[in-house]
């Protein structure tokens, strides 16, 4: 025998015991374990991930939306989607621009509400509200600024505006939760006696009015920043943004009411 | 000069690719278990319209969880490690941005998110939790063989139980 056969032979030995070792350890069933293992990972990870999703899904807001108490009486009309109270001819207009969902708007209406109300009633300042809706994602499920803003144009427009508002956002829904559903919406419409008409505005064509008031005031408000961005609470004195952080603002607004 | 043996740098990539796992499924949980306060930090960055903030904040954290879980078992890791450092990329361009904007946000990187008062900003420590992630990733796409990896059993020798990490069965 040559040296070159016995290097061949072994040759073949190493190649026979690999293949039989492959066969014994099962090279393609390992790819078969490989891919349960990677399946049964990825379901129970993914699938722990989709079952935390849908609990935590918040569940309806109980009940019927509280009344808001009755606060001072005021004039109230409408034109077009925006709602002005108080006296038409007075020397002050104050511009509000709010979401029904936003939290910041939730504290501007507790701090100044009253005493916007006051002035309309007083005849100090004409009160403009713009409902608007930019947070229609942030409810569960999304569309709780539109249906809330277009209810309170048709609640304006039924002549039932104030404690529709009040109440709104007395009873504001958490931002990301659940918000007041249509039925509840309606339901406060009708306790503070709008009739026939307010549902049947809510129905026919209100989320678009409320896109189209929400378009025009976007447009407005960015003009009139520094920044070109749109937010709510937004607050516009006699064609002027003012920030509404800073406490003095309402004074300073009825203020050059009396000045001039 | 010390050149760390072909083992050594193998279990270093085991420690990049649980570490990365570990972020990753942490990250994932946490966004998942509040989808409403995931929405909120999405839309926090002001960059997508808003019909894809619901379905990206749906979706992020589940990919998250993917990612993680694959890492975690060590399969594709080159390709996840691709993955998951393009993510890396795309969050830390969304904070970039936040930042060069001036918007004032919470990356919601560990849930929470949203607008946070002007001073409380953390963009830098933000950029830099990101980074070190990023690192991690790019080393699992330059180097994807790591120890106790699915990847590993696959590839190894049928000889050899864990390929080149145990004692190869002479």
């Amino acid at each position: 025998m040559g040296g070159a056969e016995v290097e061949d032979k072994r040759k073949r030995e190493a190649a026979q015991a690999v293949a039989a070792a492959r066969k014994s350890s099962g090279g393609g069933r390992r790819g078969v374990i490989a891919g349960i293992v990677i399946i049964v990972a990825l379901v129970a990870v993914v699938g722990a991930g989709l079952l935390l999703q849908n609990r935590n899904k918040p569940g309806d807001l109980p009940g019927a939306i509280p009344l808001a108490a009755a606060g001072p009486q005021y004039p109230v009309t409408t034109q077009g989607e925006a709602i002005v109270t108080g006296n038409p001819n007075a020397p002050v207009t104050i511009d509000v621009y709010e979401d029904f969902l936003c939290p910041v708007c939730g504290q501007f209406e507790k701090f100044y509400h009253q005493r916007l109300a006051q002035a309309a009633a007083e005849g100090k300042a004409r009160v403009i509200y713009h409902p608007v809706a930019i947070l229609d994602e942030l409810s569960t499920p999304p569309g709780y600024s539109t249906l809330a803003a277009g209810a309170t144009i048709c609640a304006a427009e039924a002549g039932v505006f104030p404690r529709f508002h009040d109440s709104l956002f007395a009873a504001q829904p958490a931002e990301g939760g659940r918000g007041w559903t249509r039925a509840q919406i309606q339901q406060l419409g009708r306790e503070l006696g709008a009739g026939d008409g307010f549902e049947r505005c809510m129905q026919s064509g209100a989320d678009q009015r409320v896109a189209t008031a929400t378009e025009a005031a976007r447009r407005y408000i960015s003009g009139l920043r520094s920044d070109g961005r749109f937010g709510t609470p937004s607050v516009v004195v006699n064609g002027a943004l003012v920030n509404v952080s800073d406490p003095g603002w309402l004074d300073q607004a009825l203020l050059s009411g009396t000045r001039r | 000069m010390f050149r760390p043996s072909s083992a050594t740098l193998d279990w270093l990539g085991t420690v990049a690719r649980l570490g990365l796992a570990a972020v990753f499924l942490v990250s994932g949980i946490l966004k998942a278990t509040d989808p409403a306060q995931t929405r909120i930090a999405v839309r926090a960055y002001e960059l997508l319209p808003a019909a894809l903030v619901g379905p990206v904040a749906t979706m992020l954290p589940l990919a998250e969880l993917a990612l993680g879980a694959l890492l975690l078992v060590g399969a594709f890791t080159r390709w996840v490690g691709l993955a998951a450092g393009l993510l890396l990329l795309v969050l830390m361009g969304g904070v970039a941005q936040a930042w060069a904007r001036g918007l004032s946000i919470d990356c919601g990187c560990f849930g929470g998110g949203g607008a946070v008062a002007r001073g409380d900003t953390r963009y830098p420590q933000e950029l830099a939790r990101d980074a070190g992630m990023l690192i991690l990733a790019l080393w699992l796409l330059v180097r994807p063989r790591t120890a106790l990896s699915l990847d590993g059993w696959l590839r190894a020798d049928p000889n050899t139980r864990w390929g080149r990490f145990g004692e190869p069965a002479k």
